[in-house]
């Protein structure tokens, strides 16, 4: 089975050394750049990884699809794993999700962080909010998840190649999540969960806040409903 | 009828006449002018007639005039505000999609030619940096 591992960073120099020694030995690093202007590029040019660079910064989720597209433009993977740069996801956990993929045969696995451990440590906001938004989320996709918004995920390649033309009209790039899972419940594509263990970021901080990513989110569900179905 | 009701009648309608002009001349959407126009018959009849305000208030169950007229106004500049970021989201989308497109394509040109693909890309980051 061929890998290709997107990671998503923005100035993220001082995390991505070890997170791309980490996930090398699961498959082929493919870092996108979201508009850095530290030394994360040439940091994972040196670690070997492949680097896709935004002029600027376009969001998360726009350089998740990216990374996407760049896996996809090699055309020989068969399983496209994306997790977050900031070093908060273990590449150790990659073979989790694959095993899961190779006994469910789900087109997409995704990592949960209330099922698995550390959650208790999380932020307030999001032990509360988030199974909040995911019970929405599940009540309008009919997927059964504990956790939504987990940037821990692994994808068939074929289900994204098929994904890939209504993901490209996504309404809310920014907030991926909630809109990608609805328009991957009316493509059908199934969906597997596996619990993670969230890390603490070895430095840095997120620049999410929580009031404008509430907004987006919402606006990006109301949006994604109100849009016709493909 | 007090001076006040008529003038809130004249804004209103000199509003609708200038939503309608924006129509005609192509530089408003149907979507728009409907949405304005609305909120200018609306503004200009409860001007001329403010009990239709009080059998509105009241069908709804509220007991204080200027409590609706706020909530009113509050979701005209809600709808609007919405409006408005979406507009803005929509140009954010398209110029995202564009610089995804470069980046694509000058990882497309880095692929194809491994040897002088990041000195090509060191001297693009360059160019877009200034």
């Amino acid at each position: 089975m061929k890998v290709a591992i997107t990671l998503c960073a923005y100035n993220e120099g001082e995390n991505v050394r070890s997170v791309i020694e980490r996930a090398l030995p699961y498959g082929d690093v493919i870092l996108v750049s979201d508009g850095s202007s530290d030394n994360t590029e040439a940091i994972a040019r040196e670690c070997g990884a492949e680097v896709v660079r935004h002029p600027f910064n376009l969001g998360q989720g726009v350089a998740v699809i990216t990374g996407f597209k760049a896996a996809l433009g090699r055309g020989d993977y068969d399983v496209i794993i994306e997790m977050d740069a900031d070093g908060q996801h273990d590449p150790a956990e990659i073979p989790t999700f694959l095993d899961k993929m190779v006994e469910t045969g789900a087109d997409i696995v995704v990592g949960s962080r209330i099922t698995g451990t550390n959650y208790d440590g999380a932020p307030w906001a999001r032990r509360y909010f988030l199974p909040k938004l995911t019970h929405v989320l599940n009540k309008l996709t009919g997927y059964q998840m504990t956790d939504s918004m987990c940037g821990f995920r692994a994808f068939k390649a074929e289900s994204v190649r098929r994904a890939l033309p209504v993901l490209d009209r996504m309404l809310e790039p920014q907030y991926i999540a909630s809109e990608m899972f609805i328009r991957f419940s009316r493509l059908g594509l199934t969906i597997q969960e596996v619990p993670i263990r969230m890390q603490d970021r070895s430095s840095g901080i997120s620049s999410k806040g929580l009031f404008r990513y509430g907004w987006g989110v919402s606006r990006a569900i109301l949006l994604t409903l109100l849009e016709k179905e493909a | 009828m007090r001076i006040a009701n008529i003038l809130v009648f004249v804004v209103a309608l000199i509003a609708l006449i200038q939503t309608l002009r924006l129509f005609a001349r192509s530089r408003s959407s149907i979507r728009a002018t409907a949405f304005w126009a609305l909120v200018w018959v609306s503004i200009g009849v409860f001007g001329l007639f403010p009990r239709a305000i009080d059998m509105v208030m009241h069908s709804t169950m509220m007991q204080n005039r200027m409590f609706f007229v706020s909530l009113v106004a509050i979701l005209i500049l809600y709808a609007a505000f919405f409006r408005q970021d979406t507009l803005s989201a929509d140009t954010r989308r398209r110029v995202s999609r564009l610089a995804q497109e470069v980046s694509l394509l000058r990882l497309e040109l880095a692929r194809a030619r491994p040897e002088g693909g990041e000195r090509d890309d060191k001297d693009n980051n360059a160019v877009s940096d200034q």
